[in-house]
């Protein structure tokens, strides 16, 4: 069960102790930074030069940046890398479709800077540009990725869904049952394991009737599939049939009024993470301007000169 | 302590006007601080009382008296407050996501302060003997343990009938054994809590007070364990066996060997035939 993406570990480390709403802000931040656009607006330099890599290497250098604090957090949090790779297996499908999508139709303004790898005799041609696009939306999802993993292997679905169910508060005043929300949330995260190991179960009852999970074409995976899906639904509908009438039996009622037995607290060091959170805004905004507006090339910073 | 606490009367249930009763003409009366089992072959409406109890279901005909009121639905809400439920699936009544959140639930449900409810977690998780696995999540636990975690849950509540809808036979000897024991303990230290156990486990029903035997919907035998373990014959036809004791103290009988009445478990038995 290890594998499951982003599974919840129990570790005591600084970023386990804090505040789940202060992390799902912090997420929302860092994802804001993640797309953020950091290329200079316009292609052609302050000398009047056209330069291709560099309008592309201002966002790989940000996005370095940002990969690097993101790593530095993995690190602190003890977010295990092996699932990291692993929850990256699931986008490869996503990489190569837009691979396919951006380097044969790269997005620009006009066709005359685009700088082609190679052209083919039908006049198609596959182009820089597209490759780099491609390249930068996929270090953003891969960034995203690992925020989330980061999340959700470092904070209890149950504290997860307490700060939804804060954020969400404001909406009670419209007399939207909130808590009604955070229940069925919270339900959801409680029973993904047993889902999880029911599947398992039923796909070993299948096997071993003979149906085949790996091999045969898609039309032949689709038809072995359902024999999973079937019974997993009618188990879902028989676990949900006993959940109700424990729930009842314990006097639950979803519109009636609870206490709450966990409580979130704001603790003194949440509040230095908010702010230095509120300063990693600060500074991937002020890249950002600098980049959009004055045309800086951050490069230069380090050193490097020169047209590429 | 002999004052009734659930009175069935004439109980008729069926799930659909059509359909053939679930229950019929169903008698009886449990008195408070008495543990009870209720037994009978599959389909025999065993479950069929325990809902009916706290309201899952509505019965038709006859009435239910609970601590001498009416059960009907205006009075539901409170009544169904004194009776709780241990079900049969560990996994499906594990509410909260962890040992703490699922103990509390019923609690957070009853509005009691944050205070309280903390010092009650931690008061009824030792007594099930799980207050080392408070943040534990259920997939880390055995089916014993998230059982004993249904009943912490069950306990804190306060309840005045406690009912166990085949609680213990999803679980392996060491887990009844677990449970058994438990429920031994809460007894002792709550003499005016009813307990009624719907079990298949013919060893369970021989130490209880009182057994209610079903048969097709309708009250079969309704004696002590002793009396109800005499009609073998009667049993069998209904496909339940005798605790092993008595089938002991029956073949003991037939060589002329005649048991103290008293005995109850195998170690006294062994004892007695010692000497």
């Amino acid at each position: 069960m290890d594998s499951v993406f982003g599974k919840y570990r129990n570790l005591n480390t600084p970023i386990h102790k804090m505040d789940a709403r202060l992390k799902i802000f912090a997420l929302i931040i860092l994802m804001v930074a993640c797309f953020l656009p950091y290329a200079r607006s316009s292609i052609i330099n302050s000398e009047g030069i056209p330069e291709y890599f560099g309008y592309y290497a201002n966002t790989f250098l940000v996005l370095g940046i940002l990969a690097l604090i993101i790593f530095i957090i993995m690190i602190i949090s003890k977010t295990s890398f092996k699932s990291f790779l692993k929850s990256l297996n699931a986008i490869w499908l996503m990489i190569i479709f837009l691979l396919i999508f951006m380097v044969f139709i790269p997005r620009t303004t006009s066709t005359e800077t685009l700088h082609p790898i190679v052209t083919f005799s039908n006049g198609y041609a596959i182009y820089w540009d597209g490759v780099l696009q491609c390249l930068h939306v996929v270090l953003r999802i891969i960034l995203m990725l690992a925020l989330t993993l980061i999340l959700t292997s470092t904070t209890a679905p149950m504290d997860i869904t307490y700060a939804l169910d804060w954020y969400m508060k404001p909406l009670s005043l419209l007399k939207i049952p909130t808590q009604i929300f955070t229940m069925i949330i919270s339900l959801a995260l409680r029973f993904i394991p047993t889902l999880l190991e029911k599947s398992q179960r039923i796909m070993k009852a299948q096997k071993s009737r003979g149906v085949d999970f790996n091999k045969g074409f898609i039309s032949a995976k689709v038809k072995s599939i359902t024999t999973l899906i079937v019974p997993l639904l009618v188990s879902c509908f028989s676990i949900s049939d006993d959940l109700s009438v424990a729930m009842y039996v314990r006097g639950y009622e979803p519109y009636g009024k609870r206490t709450n037995y966990k409580v979130l607290t704001f603790k003194l060091s949440d509040l230095l993470a908010f702010i230095i959170l509120l300063v990693i805004l600060g500074f991937f905004i002020f890249l950002c301007v600098m980049a959009q507006h004055y045309h800086i090339n951050f490069w230069e910073f380090f050193g490097i000169k020169g047209t590429w | 302590m002999n004052k009734p606490i659930i009175e069935f009367k004439n109980i008729n249930f069926s799930y659909d006007q059509e359909d053939e009763l679930i229950l019929k003409n169903v008698c009886f009366s449990i008195n408070e601080g008495q543990y009870v089992c209720l037994i009978g072959h599959n389909g025999s409406g065993k479950s069929t009382i325990a809902k009916l109890l706290c309201g899952l279901l509505n019965y038709q005909d006859g009435e239910i008296l609970i601590n001498g009121i009416k059960l009907n639905d205006e009075n539901l809400e409170a009544l169904r407050k004194d009776i709780g439920i241990v079900f049969q699936n560990p996994d499906n009544q594990f509410i909260g996501s962890t040992v703490e959140d699922d103990i509390a639930f019923g609690l957070e449900n009853r509005c009691i302060e944050r205070e309280k409810m903390i010092s009650l977690v931690h008061d009824f998780s030792k007594r099930v003997g799980m207050e080392n696995f408070l943040s534990k999540q259920p997939e880390e636990l055995s089916g014993g343990q998230k059982q004993r975690v249904a009943i912490a849950g069950i306990l804190a509540l306060d309840l005045k009938i406690i009912i166990f809808d085949e609680a213990t036979s999803m679980l392996d000897p060491q887990g009844v054994e677990e449970i058994r024991k438990l429920v031994f303990d809460m007894r002792k230290k709550d003499p005016k809590l009813t307990f009624i156990s719907i079990t298949h486990d013919m060893e369970e029903a021989y130490l209880a007070d009182k057994v209610i035997c079903l048969k097709d919907g309708e009250v079969f035998l309704n004696d002590t364990p002793e009396n109800v373990f005499k009609h073998e014959e009667e049993l069998k036809s209904i496909g339940l066996g005798l605790p092993f004791i008595v089938k002991i103290k029956n073949d003991l009988l037939k060589h002329g060997i005649k048991i103290d009445e008293n005995i109850k478990n195998i170690e006294d038995l062994a004892g007695f035939l010692c000497k």
